[in-house]
C-alpha cells in the first residue's frame, strides 16, 4: 500500500503518543516494514515532534505542528514541521563522555544523534519562521 | 497510555513499577516520583520496566536525572526489567555504560 497523510498537531505533550500511533499504523500497512523499523519510526517521529513542541513552548507559540507522512513501496517518509525560531545545528555541542561524572548533568541532547541514528536519512531545514525535519526509514 | 507508577518496597529498596510509555509526557511523572521519594529518605530505587515499551530520549533523560539526584543523596538507581528494544536504544545512547540495563526482579529479591 503507498499514502500520504498529513496531521496538524496541537502543541501538547499529550499528542506525541497519538501521533506514534498514527504514523506507526500508516507503516504497518506496508508489509516491508518490519516491526523493527517501525520501531525505529516511531522513535525518530517522537523525537522530533518533542523537539518541535519544545521548541514552540519555548517561544509561546500556539500555531499547530504539522505532521506529513508518505508511505511509498519501500519507505516511509515522515516530515515534521514547526512555526519557532529555529535553531543552528551546527551549534548543537557534544555530550560529555559517557564514563564522565559531569555526564549526569545533561538530562538532553541525545535526540538528535537518536534521529541519526535510527533513520536512512535525515534532513533538517531550519530558519526564523521554523523548523523542518524530514526522516525517511527504509524497509 | 500515559505513565503509571505503582510503589512498592521491600528492605531498603523502594520499587516504581512503571506502566506506559516513557517519553516526553511520562518524563516528569517519574521525575517527580523519584524526586518525592528522595525527599522522604528513600535513595534506593528499583525502577520496573517490564511494562514500558517505548522510550525516547525524554524518557532517557528523566533517568539520568533521577541517577544524579539519588547519587547526590549517597543512593544508587537500578533499572529492572528492561526489554529488548529499550535496550537497543539504552546501547545506542552508550547508557548501558552507566545503568546495568540485564537485570530482573530476582537481582533484587534475594
Amino acid at each position: 500500500m503507498t499514502g500520504e497523510i498529513e496531521l496538524s498537531i496541537p502543541v501538547r505533550v499529550d499528542y506525541v503518543q497519538l501521533v506514534r500511533a498514527v504514523v506507526g499504523s500508516l507503516a504497518a500497512t506496508n508489509s516491508e516494514l518490519s516491526t523493527a523499523r517501525i520501531a525505529d519510526l516511531r522513535l525518530v517521529v517522537s523525537e522530533a515532534l518533542t523537539n518541535a513542541i519544545r521548541a514552540q513552548e519555548k517561544n509561546s507559540i500556539s500555531e499547530r505542528l504539522s505532521v506529513l507522512c508518505k508511505l511509498t513501496d519501500s519507505a516511509i517518509e515522515v516530515e515534521v514541521r514547526d512555526n519557532a525560531t529555529g535553531f543552528d545545528v551546527d551549534l548543537i555541542r557534544d555530550l560529555p563522555p559517557t564514563e564522565s561524572p559531569e555526564r549526569l548533568q545533561h538530562e538532553r541532547g541525545l535526540g538528535l544523534s537518536i534521529m541519526r541514528e535510527m533513520s536512512d536519512g535525515l534532513e533538517i531545514k531550519s530558519g526564523p519562521d521554523g523548523t523542518v525535519v524530514h526522516m525517511t526509514i527504509n524497509s | 497510555m500515559n505513565l503509571e507508577i505503582h510503589r512498592s518496597t521491600k528492605e531498603e529498596n523502594v520499587f516504581l513499577d512503571l506502566i506506559g510509555d516513557l517519553d516526553m509526557a511520562g518524563a516528569p511523572i517519574l521525575r517527580q516520583a523519584i524526586a518525592q521519594e528522595v525527599s522522604q529518605g528513600n535513595i534506593f530505587i528499583v525502577l520496573n520496566f517490564s511494562a514500558v515499551h517505548f522510550i525516547d530520549s525524554s524518557g532517557l533523560g528523566s533517568i539520568i536525572g533521577g541517577l544524579r539526584r539519588v547519587r547526590s543523596n549517597h543512593g544508587d538507581l537500578f533499572l529492572i526489567g528492561v526489554d529488548v528494544e529499550l535496550k537497543k536504544i539504552f546501547r545506542l545512547c552508550e547508557l548501558d555504560k552507566i545503568f546495568n540495563i540485564d537485570a530482573t526482579y530476582e537481582t533484587f529479591s534475594g
